[in-house]
C-alpha cells in the first residue's frame, strides 16, 4: 500500500509491500531511514529548522520542526527495534525557494539542524539530493529498501506548485 | 583489505571529529594512530605500516609541507596516500602539494561523508583522481562595506558548516545594549591568531565561555558535560578561529596567495574587557544563535 507522508508527518513501516512517499519537499527536509535487517523503514517531512521557534506549535506537532521531528523518526525507529549502525539514511529538499521564506535560508537552516541531530547521534548520510531550486517528490519503496527521489521544476508561486504536484500524484496512483 | 590510518593535526578537535568521521563510515579500518605534528607523524611512519595519511598544513614543530616532503625523500613512505585536511584554500599551495604526490584535499570545515569518500577514493588504485578543493573563487573585496560583508558571509559559512550554528550580522548598538547581568554573560574567551604571507595580520574572535561549550559540543558531536573535557572546550574555539582565518583569507585576498598561520592563543577576559573589545574600531558584531560574538581581521599596515 502507498502511504503518503504529509507535511509536518511521518510514516513507519514493516511491510514490504508498502512504499512511503512524500511530496512538495522545496525548503522543507525529508529523511528516509531504513534498517536492511529487520526491514523497518521510516519517513519524515519537517517544515522549519528548530522549535523555540514556536515552542506551542511544537508541542502540537513536534514533526513540523527539523530538530524535534528527526528525533522523533529516529526514536521510534529504535523502538522498533533499529540499528543506529546499520541504518541507510536519506536526504531529500532543503531547496532555496525564490519567496519569503527562501530569503531567511530555510532550506540552508533545515539541512544544518539535521546534520547536526545526526552527528550528536553518531549517524552519517549515506545519499542525499538538497538545495537548488527544485521541489522534490521522496519514496521510501519498503520491499528493496531503495529511496527514490524525483526533482520538479520550482515555479515562483510555492502554493499553485503544492497543488499541482498533489493533482499529478493523485493521476499516478 | 582492512586500513591502517594516520591522522595529522595540532588540533585534538580535529582528530576526534576525524576519527569519529571514519569509525561511522564502515570503512574497513584496522587501526587509527594519532600525531600532532609531522616530526610526530614520520616517527610513526617509521615504525609501524600505515595505509593512508589524513594530515593538516599548519601544524608547530613541523608541518604538513615539510612532512610530505620528507616522506618523499624515503622509499618506504613515498607510496604512502596523503590526503591534505586543512583550512588552506591556496590554489598555489595545492598546486605544489599535488605535485609532491599529495592525493587528495579536503577543506575545512567538510562533512564527515566527505571524509569516506575520499578515503575510498585514495585508497583505490585503480581510481587514481585528485579530488581538488580550492576555495571557491570569490571577487576580492574592495570597499570596506564589501569587505565586511564577505567578512560576516565567510563567518556565517564556517559556523554552520563546522558547527551547526546560525550567525547574524548585527550593528554594535545591539551588544552594546546587552548590559543588564542576565543579558551579558560573564565570562568571555578570546581566540586569538597571526599569519604570515603577501600581507601580514591577525584575526581574533572573543566569545562567551558558554558559546565555546557549545561550539565543543556541536563540532565534535558530543552532549555537553558528557566526556567533554577542558582541553576539547578550548581547541574548538581554537579551531573555529583557525579555520574562519583560512577561508578568511581566500575570500578577502584571493586563493592565489599562500599564506603561514600560527597556532591560535587563547586568553579569558571579563565583561570590562568585552565592552572595551567591542568598542575598538574593527571589531564585528556578530550574533550567534543566542550569544554575543565578536571578530576582528586586522592587517598590519606596510
Amino acid at each position: 500500500m502507498i502511504y503518503t507522508v504529509g507535511i509536518s508527518d511521518m510514516k513507519i513501516s514493516d511491510n514490504a509491500s508498502d512504499v512511503l512517499v512524500t511530496h512538495s519537499l522545496g525548503s522543507c527536509i525529508g529523511l528516509s531511514l531504513y534498517d536492511p535487517d529487520i526491514r523497518v523503514g521510516g519517513l519524515v517531512h519537517c517544515m522549519m529548522p528548530v522549535s523555540k521557534l514556536d515552542p506551542a506549535k511544537a508541542a502540537a506537532n513536534p514533526l513540523m520542526f527539523t530538530d524535534t521531528g528527526v528525533t522523533s523518526l529516529l526514536k521510534s525507529m529504535f523502538v522498533r527495534g533499529a540499528n543506529r549502525t546499520r541504518l541507510v539514511v536519506t536526504v531529500a529538499g532543503a531547496g532555496s525557494l525564490l519567496d519569503e521564506r527562501g530569503f531567511f535560508k530555510i532550506g540552508e537552516k533545515n539541512y544544518t539542524i539535521l546534520r547536526k541531530i545526526l552527528w550528536k547521534n553518531d549517524i552519517l548520510i549515506s545519499e542525499q539530493d538538497v538545495g537548488g531550486n527544485v521541489v522534490r517528490t521522496m519514496y521510501l519503496h519498503m520491499d528493496t529498501g531503495k529511496t527514490v527521489i524525483r526533482r520538479n521544476p520550482m515555479t515562483m508561486n510555492p502554493v499553485q506548485t503544492d497543488v499541482g504536484q498533489r493533482t499529478r500524484l493523485k493521476e499516478e496512483a | 583489505m582492512s586500513l591502517n590510518i594516520l591522522i595529522v593535526d595540532d588540533s585534538v578537535t580535529i582528530r576526534t571529529v576525524i576519527a569519529k568521521a571514519i569509525g561511522l563510515s564502515n570503512a574497513p579500518v584496522n587501526e587509527i594512530q594519532f600525531a600532532s605534528n609531522g616530526q610526530e607523524a614520520l616517527n610513526i611512519l617509521n615504525k609501524s605500516f600505515v595505509d593512508l595519511v589524513l594530515a593538516d598544513i599548519n601544524m608547530p614543530v613541523m608541518n604538513g609541507v615539510e612532512m610530505v616532503e620528507r616522506m618523499q625523500s624515503q622509499d618506504q613512505l613515498k607510496k604512502i596516500p596523503v590526503v591534505v585536511v586543512s583550512t588552506e584554500g591556496s590554489s598555489t599551495r595545492i598546486e605544489e602539494l599535488k605535485a609532491k604526490g599529495v592525493k587528495a584535499f579536503i577543506r575545512k570545515p567538510f562533512t564527515p561523508e566527505s571524509i569516506y569518500k575520499v578515503i575510498v577514493e585514495a585508497t583505490n588504485a585503480y581510481r587514481p583522481e585528485t579530488h581538488q578543493d580550492v576555495a571557491p573563487q570569490v571577487e576580492i573585496p574592495k570597499t570596506e562595506s564589501d569587505r565586511k560583508r564577505v567578512i560576516g558571509d565567510v563567518f556565517e559559512s564556517v559556523l554552520q558548516n563546522l558547527a551547526f550554528m546560525f550567525v547574524e550580522a548585527v550593528e554594535k548598538e545591539t551588544l552594546e545594549s546587552m548590559e543588564s547581568p542576565q543579558d551579558l554573560p560573564e565570562k568571555f574567551i578570546k581566540a586569538s591568531m597571526a599569519f604570515t604571507g603577501s600581507i601580514r595580520g591577525r584575526v581574533n574572535l572573543m566569545v562567551p565561555d558558554e558559546l565555546a561549550k557549545e561550539l565543543a559540543s556541536n563540532i565534535i558531536g558530543k552532549e555537553i558535560d558528557k566526556n567533554i573535557s577542558q582541553r576539547h572546550l578550548n581547541d574548538a574555539l581554537k579551531e573555529v578561529l583557525n579555520v574562519t582565518c583560512g577561508n578568511l583569507l581566500s575570500a578577502v585576498v584571493g586563493t592565489e596567495q599562500v599564506f603561514d598561520a600560527a597556532s591560535p592563543i587563547l586568553s579569558e577576559h571579563d565583561q570590562k574587557d568585552w565592552k572595551a573589545f567591542l568598542e575598538e574600531r574593527d571589531s564585528i558584531p556578530f550574533m550567534i544563535e543566542d550569544w554575543p560574538a565578536v571578530l576582528q581581521f586586522l592587517i598590519d599596515e606596510g
